[in-house]
Order: structure tokens, then C-alpha cells, then sequence
């Protein structure tokens, strides 16, 4: 898999697609094309949400249930298939954004004052 | 396929998804002013790799990697279909390993491990008297009815204790619409009334015999039948509850039939009907009376808490005690220890008889399962080396070193699977071959249960099956691991080497050669043993009996069984003697009170130190038989006189008793002096009536060829006439026995329709039956030997045929330095003989350490035998010789041109 960095934006960790992803989803159901978008737009265009690592992402959280997908029509009148968080991909959710508070808590204690706000 | 349209589904449906999100991304761009094809364009980059994307999907599906070992396994079958000497002979030998191994593993499931369907069968013991010391092959379990009744009211340590007799009769009829007379035997059990609950057992249909059916003497006319019997005798769809049985004069209600699953708790032998042990007098109207009833067998359950141990003490000194008191069947009085034994299993004498044999089969199918192994991965080796460019190209074109060694893995593991069906096949009908044989040995005639075959259900359960599976993989990761690690560390290197054939020596493959060896050396013993144990019976099958079997007919009934008693019976078979006597085909015929090789140990002449001879002191420690047997009976088995006279008409039922004996009994009671007209006793209970010597006759080996020498006194008919409650005919024909077969059994119905004729067997097939366990290893052994001789043959050849293929080269060179062709065929010999010498070097001592287990089923034969040690090596280096023959021509052919050109 290519991993594309675009010097102005970062590439979103590994690990934490999944996050974004299901956080996206507790807005509402939504289709990949609009999850990579919203990811874009909240994080005012701060992340870059690769398209070709999107799909497999979203296909692995179906199998393993924290999320579900219905074909569906989108906004301009085209067939796309919609997302939608489980009670599973809630629970998910929930830990692992403790799990990325927490690390990124860890982070900023050990860069301390000095390069806040870098 | 069903997967496969499945797969294809939400494989396109993913294409769609990736497509649908190309297009709003493309319109999206397009929206904020790039030209169509540039959005696409830009739509796509932002994508990345599609295809690489559509893979990666593919890959994380489940299915995905079912379909890779889809892919794997149609990929290893192609190939066995390309190389099917290799397959056949790789199927082939674990077929044998795994179906032997499956075969003796559900004969030793049948006999040793299942338990009976009870409740909580550990808990569950059966007393024993232990005749050990006197000669008998295993303890018997026959008691009475007093002891039972005594022991269950004092007996510590026990929940409760049931009884259980077991009888065959042969006129049970059953009563309303389909009736009728049955005339084939009925297996009857007579059971305390506790037996179902302390058993716990339920009935399926109706209910079970319970205390309340179990009161009073003759008052109970209740049965319950099993299943098998329900089928015998009425159409599925009859309500067997309600209806009546009758035989011996009463009528029965049926309460109940039991479940399928539980047929008794005797292994072998199938209950028919169950009734209450207080309807004995009318069960055994032969001998009635409880008081009677010393063929009692007792079951008790463990309370909680109590081993087994404690309660053997405790109860092993209870019967003594009460034997002391004069309870319990006066044989008792022979005994010299009580014990308690598992009976969770189920009763069977068998059990004991054959623990040995089948242990010794069990080790021996190890070997050959072992030996197939060592087969089957010296042939995949050699095929993994001659598919060292194959898997190399497949590593050049992006095979990863795991998936290889995963395609070779699946090889064997279906290899292995093939095998093990193939196996379970073969194991069902070898398995049919000894339970015949085990089924077919034969069981002590006494005043109740006939000899008999045994009704074993040696079909694969799930614990056969599983074990076969299991096996099948075991031996297929056994087999297949080294080829799989080889494979996996093939070199891209290879390819361009042009592969190793300029190697050299052969010395690289320590592996299949220390395979040969060990295989050779397991083989040995197995060679060994089949020598062993068909010498073995030879020796038992030509031992001088002491009487004529080619001739001779006997046919087993039970007089007991047809109203008549004392006097009677004595008249009865005169009758028989007089009639058959005069049957066109038959010099002559005679009844007794049993007839010769019954397998078993028969007590009924004590043991001499308890004899008394008159004026001499017997010698202890011989064995005796009573035998009654009418005047005809020694010119009918062909024993002959040695000194006095035989019976005649003249010996009469009234005094004096007199007797013939045999001559180990003359030795034994009497010594140096002249029996003849001397008195004895064997049992201290016919002291007030001593028997007069009046004469002496052959020796015969009289229970089974292993016999030891027994004293045996035969007393005319005239005189003991109630013991031919069961009556043996023995008839001598004038060519061979099964000429007469029919006509004697038809004469015997003309006599008296009513009499149970129980079995009919020539001499012949009588030593056959006795030899059962002996034949049984003799046969397996001998397949087993062939077998491991012909796998060992192969994994020889495999071997020496692919080294020597790889020393071609140097091959060539030495005949171009002029090294002779028989010099070239001298060294491929040499080469698989040392390996051979190797094995044999190795195989010695552990046959030597193997084979002394086996000796107390040897006769005659001592289990170090040089002779057979020398000719199994000797087989073994035969067989290396003709393994090697083939390569050793073949390399003998090379033209050393072209065998340097080949480089």
C-alpha cells in the first residue's frame, strides 16, 4: 500500500483511521466518500484521509461488527453505500478514544511547556 | 460452488463501491472547476492503487483463505494425479497403518474401554473368587443366592448390591396377535429387584422390574424385554407393553422394554428378557429352587467415599467368613482369596483372555503405522528434492517461503486424510476378521449357558472414528514436516545451479537414510514375531491330542431342558446312543457330560491333595475333571486301555461305584501300586461313597493343546445320571464328521422335537475355536510381516534409486576409469546393504526386548529363537537385495559420456 505524505498535511497515524472513522459515524450514517470528507472538514483540512486505505478499513470494522453498511441514494441522486456505528462500534468508540486521550495526555506531558503549540 | 458465487457477489459489490466513490469524488472536483478528465484523473491518484486496494480486500476476507486451500489442495491432487505410482504407494501404506491401528483400537474399545450405559459405571464392582492358585485362567464370578442375600445385609461400604443369573431357554412363546413358539434360544436374566435402580437404567417404554416386583417366590410373573428382542419379535409399530411371554409353564406380563443402548451388562452376550430373581423355580424348572441358584453373578455400587480398595477388604473377609458358615456354593471352598473388579465396563471374561493378545497387536499395528510414517516421508522427501526447480520457480515468480511450505503441508495433510478414509475402511472389514474370531472362541458349558458365540458390536463408534481422524492428521504432520521444512528453505539459487546434480556423494541426505534404518529396524521384530507366533501354531495345531479329531462330531444339548429328570435322563441317552449309534455313516457314537476342547478350565474333579486314594497318599497339586460318559465313549474319541477293563452293561445304577481313569490320575493317586480294584474319592463330599478303579486308560489334552496333564475319572451314565442335565453326543463317522452332520441332527429331532440342540461342531472346528486367540495373532503377525516387508521394500528402493540417480556423474567417472559394471552394481548393493546392516544392528535388541511381552502367548517356541531371529535378518537383507536390484542395473546402464556431458 502507497503511503502518500503531502508536505502541508498530515497522514493520519496508523491505528487511528479507525477512530476517525467511527467517530465520523456517531454523527449519523454516511458513505466513504463523505466519512473522508467530514474527517477532512473537522479537522479543518488538517488530516488527509487516504482514499485507497479507507475502503479496506471500512470493510475490515464490518466483519468485525463495530459498524454496518446498506446501499443507499446519496444526497445528489447517486447509489452509495452507507455506513452506520453498531452498539459494538459505539463500546469500540468509547475505549479507544480514552486510549488516544490518554496517549496523547502521555505526549504532551513529556514534550512539556517549552513546545506547546510548536 | 455456493462460496464461490458468494465471493464474486461481494467482490463486485466492493468494485461498485470503490467506483461509486470515484465518481463523487470526480464531481466533486469537477465542481470546484477541474475539467472532467483531470477531476478523474486526480480522483484516481487521490485513490491510490485500485487493484492493490481490491486485493486487500480480497486477502482480509475469510474466504479468501479457504479458497487458498482450495487452490492448494486441487493443486496437490493434480499432482497425485501426475505421479500415481507415488500416490498409490504413499495411500496405500498409511491405509494399512491407519486402518490396522483403527481396527485393533476398536476391538480394544469394545473389550477394554466402554463402559456400560449406567449411571456413574466407575462406582460400579462385581465380586470375584480368585481360582488363580488353582489353576483357573481367571476368577470366576458364579455365587448363590445365600451369599448374595447375606452379603447384602452385612456388606460395608456398598449403596446397595444387586444379583444377577443368566440361562438360555429354548421354548419361550409369546402371546396374541404374530405369537407363537420361539424356538431359538432366549437369553433369560433372573435379576433382583434393585438391579435396574442401583443399576440406573431406565425403561423406554413402560417401566422397569423394581423391589415391589421382587417379593415373594413364584408370585412376580413380570418381564422386561430389551430392545433387540422387541425387534425380533414384533412389527415396529406393536405395543410390546400388555402383552404376555410364556415358556417353562408360566405365563409373563411384559412391563417393559429397555432402551436401545443397554442390552445387560454381560459384553458379548444380549439379554433377552429380564424377570425377577423370585420367579427362579419357574425360570429353571430343571433345578429349581433358589437355594439352588450358585450362578449368581453380584454387582454392588461403591457408597461415595469409599474406595475400592476398602471395600474389597471388608468384603473379601466377609465371604470367607461366610463361605467358613457353609454359605455359598461348596466350590468356594477351593478358593483362597475374594476380590472386587470394575464392573463399570461390563462383565467379560474376554477381557482378560485377550488383554494380552490385543496389547501385542496394539504394539505391533504402533510399528506398522511407525513404519508406514517413515515410508511415506522418505517418499515425499525424494519427491521434494525432485521438485527442488519447481518450487524454486514458484519462489521466483512471488511465492513467499510460508505459502510454499503451506502447499507442501496441504500435500500430506491430504495424503493423510485419503489415507485415513481408506483406512477406516479397511479397518471396518479387519475388524469384522477379529471380532469373528474373539466372537467365535468358546464359552464354558455349564448347567446354563451353552457354548456359544459372542454377539460383539465391533462396528466404529465416534471414539473409533475420532481416533482415526486424529491419527490420520498426527501422521500426516509426522510425515510431512521435514519435506515441509526443506521446502520452505529452497533457494531462487537453485534454479540457475541447474540443481544440486553435480552434488556429489549422496551423503547430503542423512534424513532418508536414518528413515531406511529405522524402518528396517522397526521392521524386525514385527518379521520376528510373525515367525513366532506361526510356529507358535503350528506347534499348538500339531500336538498329540490323545484322540482322534478328523473324525469326530459333537453336538452340544440340554436334556435339563425337556422335563426329564434322574432315571429318566439315563434312558434318554441310551435312546440317543442306540439310534445314532445305528445311523447309516457312523461307527459310533456316545453321550457325556461334556465334551473335549471347551477352552476352559473345568473344576469339577477338585484337586488331588483333597483326594483320598485307598492305601497310598495322593501327590498334591494335579487338577481333576469328573466326566459321566456312556460305555462307548472311549472307542468313540479313539483313547485306548492301558491296563483293567472299560465299562460294560453289567455296571448298573446300584452299587459298587466304579470308575475308568486316566493315567495321570493313576500317577497321581495311586503311583507305583496297581489301581485296579482300589477306592477313592476325588471330593471330600463322596467320602461315604467311594469309587472302585476299574481300570485305566490314555491321556488326553482334554480342555485345550496348552493343557497341562489332568486326572480325570470317568463314571458311567448308569450311575450319575442327573449331571446329563446337558448332554454332549459325540458321534465318530466313517469319513469325515460334517458327512453325518444332518442326519444326526435330524435323527435327535425324531427323538424328541423338544430337545435343545445348542451347537454342533466337528473336532476340527472345536481346536479352531479353541486356538481363536492363537490364530488371531499367528494371522495379524504374518499380515503385519508382509506388510512392513513389502513397505520396507519400497522406502529401500525409493532410497537407492534416487541416490544413486544423483551420483550419476561420479558414476560416469569412475567407469571412465574403468570400473567394471559389476563393480557399479556392487557398490549400489553394498550401499542399501549397510544401511540395512544398520537397521538390523538397532532392530536385535529391540526385538529381543519386545518379544519377551509375547511369550505367554507363545507355545513351544522360545521368544529369542535364534532360528527366527536369523531368518528374519536374513528376509530383511533379501529384501534390501531385491530393492536395490532395479537402481543397480539401471546405474550399471550408464554411458559415462553421457553422464559428464549431463553437467
Amino acid at each position: 500500500m502507497s503511503t502518500r505524505t503531502t508536505p502541508e498535511r498530515a497522514s493520519i497515524l496508523q491505528g487511528t483511521l479507525d477512530l476517525l472513522i467511527l467517530r465520523t459515524l456517531a454523527r449519523g450514517p454516511h458513505h466513504g466518500h463523505g466519512i473522508a470528507l467530514a474527517i477532512q472538514h473537522s479537522s479543518n483540512h488538517a488530516l488527509l484521509v487516504d482514499h485507497g486505505s479507507l475502503y479496506p478499513a471500512l470493510q475490515r470494522m464490518e466483519s468485525r461488527g463495530w459498524i454496518r453498511a446498506e446501499w443507499g441514494v446519496s444526497d445528489n441522486n447517486r447509489r452509495a453505500r452507507f455506513y452506520e456505528l453498531t452498539k459494538a462500534g459505539r463500546k469500540q468508540l468509547a475505549a479507544e478514544a480514552g486510549e488516544w486521550r490518554r496517549l496523547a495526555d502521555a505526549v504532551s506531558s513529556v514534550l512539556g511547556a517549552e513546545f506547546a503549540g510548536g | 460452488m455456493r462460496w464461490t458465487f458468494w465471493r464474486r457477489r461481494t467482490a463486485d459489490d466492493f468494485s461498485n463501491e470503490v467506483d461509486a466513490h470515484l465518481a463523487m469524488e470526480t464531481e466533486r472536483l469537477v465542481r470546484s472547476g477541474m475539467s472532467p478528465d483531470d477531476a478523474a484523473f486526480a480522483a484516481r491518484r487521490a485513490f491510490g492503487n485500485v487493484t492493490a486496494t481490491r486485493e486487500q480486500f480480497h486477502e482480509a476476507r475469510t474466504s479468501a483463505r479457504f479458497e487458498r486451500l482450495v487452490l492448494d489442495v486441487r493443486y496437490t491432487l493434480r499432482g497425485m494425479r501426475r505421479a500415481p505410482g507415488f500416490t498409490a504407494v504413499a495411500v496405500l501404506s498409511l491405509a494399512l497403518g491407519i486402518g490396522a491401528s483403527a481396527a485393533i483400537f476398536s476391538t480394544i474399545n469394545e473389550l477394554l474401554l466402554k463402559n456400560l450405559p449406567v449411571a456413574d459405571p466407575d462406582r460400579l464392582v462385581m465380586l470375584r473368587a480368585d481360582d488363580t492358585a488353582a489353576g483357573g485362567e481367571w476368577g470366576y464370578a458364579s455365587f448363590s443366592y445365600d451369599l448374595y442375600r447375606n452379603l447384602r445385609e452385612q456388606a460395608r461400604g456398598f449403596s446397595d448390591i444387586v444379583a444377577i443369573g443368566v440361562l438360555d431357554r429354548f421354548n419361550v412363546s409369546l402371546g396374541g396377535p404374530g405369537g407363537g413358539l420361539d424356538p431359538a434360544r432366549t437369553r433369560v436374566a433372573i435379576v433382583s429387584g434393585n438391579y435396574f435402580s442401583v443399576l440406573g437404567i431406565g425403561a423406554a417404554r413402560g417401566r422397569a422390574i423394581t423391589p415391589a416386583d421382587d417379593r415373594v417366590p413364584g408370585r412376580h410373573p413380570v418381564a422386561v424385554m430389551s430392545d433387540g428382542y422387541r425387534r425380533r419379535r414384533f412389527a415396529p409399530s406393536d405395543d410390546p407393553i400388555g402383552r404376555t411371554l410364556a415358556f417353562n409353564g408360566t405365563t409373563y406380563d411384559v412391563i417393559g422394554v429397555m432402551p436401545a443402548s443397554f442390552s445387560g451388562d454381560w459384553v458379548g452376550r444380549p439379554i433377552d428378557i429380564w424377570v425377577p430373581m423370585m420367579m427362579e423355580a419357574q425360570v429353571m424348572t430343571e433345578r429349581p429352587g433358589l437355594e439352588n441358584a450358585n450362578f449368581l453373578r453380584i454387582i454392588g455400587r461403591l457408597s461415595p467415599g469409599v474406595s475400592l480398595q476398602q471395600a474389597e477388604r471388608d468384603a473379601g473377609q466377609l465371604v470367607k467368613r461366610l463361605r467358613d458358615e457353609k454359605i455359598g456354593p461348596r466350590r468356594l471352598s477351593l478358593v483362597e482369596r475374594f476380590g472386587l473388579a470394575p464392573a463399570g465396563g461390563g462383565y467379560s471374561p474376554q477381557r482378560e483372555s485377550y488383554g494380552t493378545s490385543l496389547l501385542i497387536l496394539a504394539v505391533a499395528v504402533a510399528l506398522v503405522l511407525l513404519i508406514a510414517c517413515a515410508n511415506v516421508a522418505n517418499l515425499l522427501l525424494a519427491r521434494s528434492e525432485a521438485r527442488q526447480r519447481e518450487m524454486a520457480l514458484r519462489l521466483a515468480i512471488g511465492a513467499g517461503a510460508g505459502r510454499i511450505a503451506r502447499q507442501v503441508i496441504t500435500e500430506s495433510v491430504v495424503l493423510g486424510v485419503i489415507g485415513g478414509a481408506l483406512g477406516v475402511l479397511l479397518s471396518v472389514w479387519v475388524t469384522g476378521v477379529v471380532g469373528s474370531v474373539i466372537g467365535g472362541s468358546p464359552i464354558p458349558v455349564d448347567s446354563r449357558n451353552a457354548a456359544q458365540p459372542l454377539t460383539l458390536s465391533l462396528h466404529p463408534d465416534a471414539r473409533v472414528l475420532a481416533f482415526a481422524a486424529g491419527l490420520s492428521v498426527l501422521t500426516a504432520i509426522a510425515f510431512g514436516l521435514a519435506p515441509a521444512l526443506r521446502a520452505a528453505s529452497v533457494s531462487i539459487a537453485s534454479l540457475t545451479s541447474r540443481g544440486e546434480a553435480s552434488s556429489g556423494t549422496g551423503r547430503r541426505h542423512p534424513l532418508s537414510r536414518l528413515l531406511v534404518v529405522l524402518q528396517v529396524a522397526l521392521s524386525l521384530p514385527l518379521l520376528i514375531s510373525a515367525g513366532l507366533f506361526a510356529r507358535s501354531m503350528h506347534n499348538l495345531r500339531s500336538v498329540d491330542l490323545g484322540f482322534d479329531r478328523q473324525h469326530t462330531l459333537l453336538v452340544w444339548t440340554s436334556p435339563g431342558q425337556t422335563t426329564r429328570q434322574g432315571s429318566q435322563l439315563a434312558a434318554f441317552a441310551h435312546t440317543v446312543v442306540a439310534r445314532v449309534s445305528a445311523l447309516p455313516g457312523v461307527l459310533s457314537a456316545s453321550v457325556a457330560s461334556n465334551g473335549v476342547l471347551t477352552g476352559i478350565s473345568d473344576q469339577s474333579g477338585g484337586r488331588s491333595e483333597n483326594a483320598k486314594a485307598e492305601g497310598v497318599t495322593p501327590k498334591p497339586g494335579v487338577l481333576g475333571i469328573s466326566l459321566v460318559v456312556s460305555p462307548k465313549y472311549f472307542e468313540t474319541l479313539g483313547l485306548h486301555l492301558v491296563e483293567g477293563r472299560l465299562f460294560t452293561d453289567a455296571d448298573g445304577a446300584g452299587p459298587p461305584r466304579v470308575a475308568v481313569v486316566n493315567e495321570t490320575m493313576r500317577r497321581a493317586l495311586f503311583g507305583d501300586v496297581d489301581p485296579i480294584g482300589r477306592h477313592y474319592y476325588l471330593l471330600p463330599r463322596d467320602a461315604a461313597a467311594q469309587t472302585q478303579v476299574i481300570g485305566v486308560v490314555s491321556d488326553v489334552k482334554w480342555g485345550s493343546p496348552r493343557d497341562r496333564a489332568r486326572m480325570i475319572e470317568y463314571v458311567p451314565v448308569s450311575q450319575a445320571s442327573a449331571q446329563l442335565n446337558n448332554m454332549v453326543v459325540l458321534v465318530r463317522a466313517v469319513g469325515a464328521a460334517e458327512t453325518v452332520a444332518s442326519r444326526v441332527r435330524s435323527e435327535l429331532a425324531a427323538i424328541d422335537p423338544g430337545l435343545p440342540v445348542i451347537g454342533l461342531d466337528t473336532l476340527e472346528q472345536q481346536l479352531d475355536d479353541v486356538l481363536a486367540q492363537d490364530r488371531l495373532l499367528a494371522g495379524l503377525a504374518v499380515a503385519a510381516g508382509l506388510v512392513v516387508a513389502i513397505l520396507t521394500c519400497l522406502g529401500l528402493y525409493g532410497v537407492i534409486s534416487y541416490v544413486t540417480a544423483r551420483r550419476t556423474r561420479e558414476i560416469g567417472i569412475r567407469v571412465a576409469l574403468g570400473a567394471t559394471r559389476s563393480g557399479v552394481i556392487a557398490m549400489v548393493i553394498g550401499e542399501s546393504g549397510k544401511l540395512v546392516i544398520a537397521g538390523i544392528v538397532l532392530g536385535v535388541p529391540l526385538t529381543l526386548a519386545l518379544t519377551r511381552y509375547a511369550s505367554s502367548r507363545l507355545y513351544n517356541v522360545s521368544a529369542g529363537d535364534p532360528v527366527y531371529v536369523a531368518a528374519a535378518i536374513a528376509l530383511m537383507l533379501a529384501v534390501a537385495f531385491v530393492a536395490s536390484l532395479l537402481p543397480a542395473w539401471r546405474t550399471s546402464r550408464v554411458d559415462p559420456m553421457d553422464a559428464l556431458r549431463a553437467e
